[in-house]
């Protein structure tokens, strides 16, 4: 194996919505670092890992399945390899993966509920028949070092919803995925449900999008309200990038002062937010 | 036409739109029900044998509204408090509290409290699919508020005054929230005077994100076609409709996207008014956030 390829710098934030405590906050995000190995052309690759997903708020247990369907995902495609060349694989794949976790879950929660003298009640039972309900975006940000020492970073990325992958240089928006129109966001955004087993539907719903950065480059995932801020053109202020980088870099206190002020000024929606940041280290 | 407006454009020139306020605990929506509990709510609402009492149809639509707004707020730790609910109902001698059981007198409930405090709770059985392209019977629980009553004359004047005090209050105390929506259940034969002027104080109420919104719902022996949502009193079978439908406000743009979306015809001139039909849909207008829907 040749030299290891380093992998990006990455950050993980989330701001429940204003009103809600941290434990009702309903997104979810997970990175994972890969392990390295050598591919098919012999270079040596190691990909880091990064998924989001926004549970609904109108459907019951959105937190617990939003958490389960970031894990998945992560799960899904460190598990196969060049998974974005066979969607419907992939996805048959995750949702096998969520279901069974989900189905485990249910059972353990309603035993736990009945445990606790709290069993459901009326009200929760249609949302439970109902299901989960939650978008999910992941991202493999693969690097590789060719036997010239030459390092390269690709990303591959597929989404279900309004969470959105960005594509940062120098602090501004280069490219956005699934959605790059403001108007494309709304309270019905694709999502995918716990009781939903049809794969096949799932797959055309989902799209996949790849990318290359550059040293220096970011990327980021963000559910909805923090994507379209994104999206909002503001020339007033610094480049988005550079602004979330500062204040990420600051903590996530600040950046939760930030969302806050910004919610106070109706620049952000009031909903829960999360951010990964994903940084490929400039040279030298 | 377009479903939802986009939640990120709601704002033009540097003006909030209207009724696009937030829906949460720390900004809480007011739904305030009327309920017309005078004699003639005994009649059918047909001639037929097996037709309801208009009580009966009344108290199954309050019945099934105060539970499919505890569904919709529900989350794991119980029902949240996104809105605050009144039901008062209206007959011989009396406007006030319709609530049995342990909300009996109480106007405006937090919705977890109208949730954890039904007066009963029925079991009823439903048939649902088997999974195998057969039914199969289930049982549903089925939580009661209030029973049909029937009693005297109709001040629907007064029960509108009684909710002006009620929307009064409320809109004080949350001058930029979403506006309160009162609905009215009635067969619409006011016996206190024309109610249109307490209809017209009662709308005149608003936040900063709109005027009160006055819906009602006519229970009626008049026969016709059934009609939800009409943006015009062409068809409208009498002058109780036709009153009630004057009364009612029009819909707010979103409101008429989701009634667009339930499959009505709606205009810009579509009015919050159902006659003789189903109005429980109503609970779908309201939006608390992301909707739990299926792919398609």
């Amino acid at each position: 194996m040749g030299d290891l390829p380093v992998l990006p710098d990455r950050q993980l934030l989330r701001v429940p919505k204003a009103g809600s405590l941290r434990e009702e906050c309903e997104d979810a995000g997970y990175v994972f670092p890969g392990d390295p190995c050598v591919d098919g052309e012999g270079r040596t690759v190691a990909s880091l890992y990064a998924a989001v997903s926004d549970g609904a708020s109108e459907s019951l247990l959105a937190g617990p399945w939003a958490e389960r369907l970031v894990n998945d995902a992560v799960e899904s495609m460190c598990l196969n390899g060049d998974w974005w060349q066979d969607l419907g694989a992939f996805v048959g794949d995750l949702m096998r993966r969520s279901g069974d976790s989900w189905d485990a879950f249910l059972t353990w929660y309603q035993a736990d509920r009945a445990e606790r003298g709290r069993p459901i009640t009326w009200y929760e039972q249609p949302g439970l028949e109902k299901g989960a309900f939650a978008t999910v975006l992941g991202v493999e940000l693969r690097s590789s070092v060719a036997e010239s020492g030459e390092v390269s970073w690709d990303w591959y990325a597929f989404a279900l919803g309004d969470s959105c992958l960005f594509h940062l240089r120098d602090g501004q928006v280069l490219g956005a995925f699934p959605i790059n129109d403001l108007d494309d966001f709304g309270i019905t955004p694709q999502l995918l449900g716990s009781r939903n087993h049809d794969v096949a539907l799932v797959a055309e719903r989902v799209r996949v999008a790849h990318g290359t950065l550059l040293p220096g480059d970011e990327l980021l995932l963000a559910t909805d309200a923090l994507a379209a801020w994104l999206l909002t053109p503001r020339p007033e202020l610094p480049a988005p990038g550079l602004l979330l980088a500062e204040l990420a870099e600051l903590g996530e206190e600040s950046f939760e002062e930030w969302v806050n002020d910004q919610r106070a000024r109706s620049r952000i929606r009031n909903d829960d937010v999360t951010l990964i940041r994903m940084r490929v280290r400039a040279e030298g | 036409m377009r479903l939802p407006p986009c939640r990120f454009a709601q704002r033009i020139q540097g003006r909030q739109l209207p009724y696009t306020a937030e829906i949460s605990r720390t900004n809480p929506g007011c739904f305030i029900f009327l309920v017309d509990q005078s004699a003639s709510m005994s009649d059918p609402m047909t001639s037929g044998e097996v037709s309801p009492q208009r009580a009966e149809v009344v108290s199954d639509a309050i019945n099934r509204l105060l539970t499919e707004l505890s569904v919709k707020c529900a989350k794991e730790e119980g029902v949240r408090d996104y809105f605050h609910v009144a039901v008062i109902g209206y007959g011989h001698n009396h406007v006030g509290s319709a609530f049995q059981g342990a909300l009996a007198g109480r106007d405006l409930v937090p919705l977890s409290e109208v949730a954890n405090n039904p007066a009963r709770v029925q079991s009823r059985t439903k048939k649902v699919p088997d999974g195998a392209g057969g039914l199969v019977e289930t049982s549903v629980q089925f939580p009661v508020w209030m029973d049909p009553v029937t009693n005297g004359g109709t001040p629907m004047t007064r029960a509108l005054g009684y909710a002006d005090s009620l929307v009064a209050n409320w809109v004080e105390a949350h001058p930029g929230g979403f506006p309160p929506i009162v609905l009215n259940l009635t067969d619409g034969e006011s016996t206190d005077g024309d109610p249109t002027s307490a209809a017209i104080g009662l709308a005149s109420h608003a936040t900063a994100d709109g005027a009160v919104l006055l819906f009602n719902l006519h229970v009626s022996g008049s026969g016709g076609t059934p009609v939800t949502f009409p943006d015009s009193e062409e068809g409208l079978p009498d002058t109780y409709a036709r009153l009630l439908f004057q009364m009612s406000s029009v819909l707010p743009s979103h409101m008429r996207s989701y009634a667009a979306s339930q499959g009505h015809r709606v205009s810009e001139t579509t009015r919050g008014f159902v006659y003789n039909a189903d109005i429980v849909n109503i609970v779908e207008f309201l939006d608390i956030g992301t909707r739990a829907t299926e792919l398609r």
